[in-house]
């Protein structure tokens, strides 16, 4: 039987984990409410922009090929950029991308392809390191706060790797937010285009035109030259739903821990009025019996 | 005055950046510089690096030094949607000094073979084209 000594320690210990996972907990809330402001904030500017590339696209010369949108005839080379966070303590946010990049890239090997990993965030680096995959681009310190110019600097690597032929596909896998307690792992192809995708996606905020506008220069190279945007639009939601997702599973995971913490407390505390009432008779006994023995 | 006002949005992935009716807007476009007034013609265009300049309804301008992405002219609507946008009074001087040092001390190791391989020095390039054109509107605005 622990003494009194010991359940104290361990009461002690057990407070000051909760103290630190509450706090955590609360951080984790006020940073996903930033984070989900930021997605509020990139929806118009998507929105036009997408927009407008579809209107652009429908101007443009169809026969024209662009490079952000070829598709290789035949797929060798495929890359896959795993989007973790900088930090642990979010539950199975991190693990969940590393065992799916993980998966693919098995896949993929397994259908005579070869693959390119990549990782944002250090727990995806540090892990994907770990276990000797050798990783072709790596960012890390943007997952708490990620910036525009992170996603452009992510995309132009990514373009340039397309462009030059290195690779033939760029996929991203990373955690879509739904609500803090819930996130959807997404595996999307960013590269190539597909024109479909650039035509199809009406949003409906602006009703189709059929106004004869000038075009400055010609729609066709307006279009090309819009395309980087695209991929830089579609990079930075993936990095602002990823943060938004790791705020919400740390603050799920610490909420569950100090909840565990509280009911670990009352087990705790019961056992120490118990051994503290034990070790009280055993005093009264143990006077009792000394008296008697005088007597 | 309402007909010949201007609407002027200006968006950013940050959210939008500037929204009021104005008298006139002029364009860095790729091919040079437009003045945009109502009833313009519906246009689309490229926009470079550069500086945005508005001429408010009482006369007086506000400089805005904006990005790479387009401008939409409509009716009496222009939407300028840019990767970034800065309202000449509230951008970060010191801030923009540091980016524009940081992005020459790369550009100055260019020469260095050994650099090549770790620095991106098309993004320094373009970094240090937005930091100075920041610091060159923001010197406008006062």
């Amino acid at each position: 039987m622990a003494t009194l000594h010991d359940i104290r320690r361990r009461i002690t210990s057990v407070q000051s984990t909760r103290k630190i996972t509450k706090a955590m907990e609360m951080v984790a809330a006020a940073k996903l409410r930033r984070a989900q402001a930021r997605i509020e904030a990139l929806r118009p500017y998507a929105i036009d922009m997408v927009e407008m590339m579809m209107d652009l696209a429908t101007y443009s010369d169809e026969r024209r090929e662009f490079a952000l949108m070829r598709e290789h005839p035949e797929e060798r080379t495929v890359s896959l950029v795993a989007m973790t966070g900088d930090r642990g303590l979010a539950g199975s946010f991190n693990a969940n991308v590393i065992r799916r990049v993980i998966e693919e890239d098995r896949k993929l090997r397994a259908d005579g392809k070869k693959t390119r990993l990549a990782a944002v965030g250090k727990k995806g680096i540090g892990t994907l390191r770990f276990r000797r995959y050798e990783l072709v681009a790596t960012w890390q310190g943007l997952s708490d706060r990620p910036e525009y110019a992170n996603a452009r600097a992510i995309a132009k690597r990514m373009i340039d790797a397309f462009t030059s032929g290195q690779t033939d596909r760029v996929r991203v896998v990373y955690n879509q937010f739904k609500s803090p307690i819930e996130q959807t792992l997404m595996d999307v192809t960013i590269l190539p285009i597909r024109r479909e995708e650039v035509t199809e996606e009406r949003l409906g905020r602006r009703p189709v035109t059929h106004l004869s506008y000038l075009y400055e220069p010609d729609p066709t190279t307006i279009f090309e030259r819009l395309l980087p945007a695209y991929v830089e639009i579609a990079v930075y939601r993936a990095l602002l739903e990823s943060s938004a997702s790791e705020q919400g599973a740390r603050m799920t995971a610490m909420r569950n821990a100090s909840e565990s913490a509280e009911e670990m407390l009352g087990d705790l505390t019961l056992a120490l009025n118990r051994a503290r009432q034990a070790a009280i008779t055993q005093e009264i006994l143990e006077v009792v019996a000394g008296a008697e023995a005088l007597g | 005055m309402a007909e010949t006002a201007l609407h002027l949005e200006v968006v950013t992935p940050d959210g939008v950046v500037y929204s009021d009716h104005v008298a006139m807007v002029v364009l860095p476009g790729v091919a040079g510089e437009l003045g945009i007034l109502a009833r313009h013609q519906p246009l689309v265009t490229l926009l470079g690096i550069g500086e945005t300049r508005v001429k408010r309804l009482d006369g007086t301008y506000d400089y805005i030094a904006s990005g790479v992405g387009y401008a939409e002219v409509l009716f009496s609507m222009v939407m300028v949607v840019v990767d970034h946008a800065e309202v000449a009074g509230r951008i970060d001087v010191d801030r923009a000094g540091s980016a524009a040092r940081r992005a020459r001390d790369l550009l100055e190791r260019r020469g260095d073979p050994g650099a090549r391989a770790e620095v991106d020095f098309y993004r320094a390039e373009q970094a240090l084209k937005r930091a100075e054109n920041r610091l060159r509107v923001a010197r406008r605005g006062v």
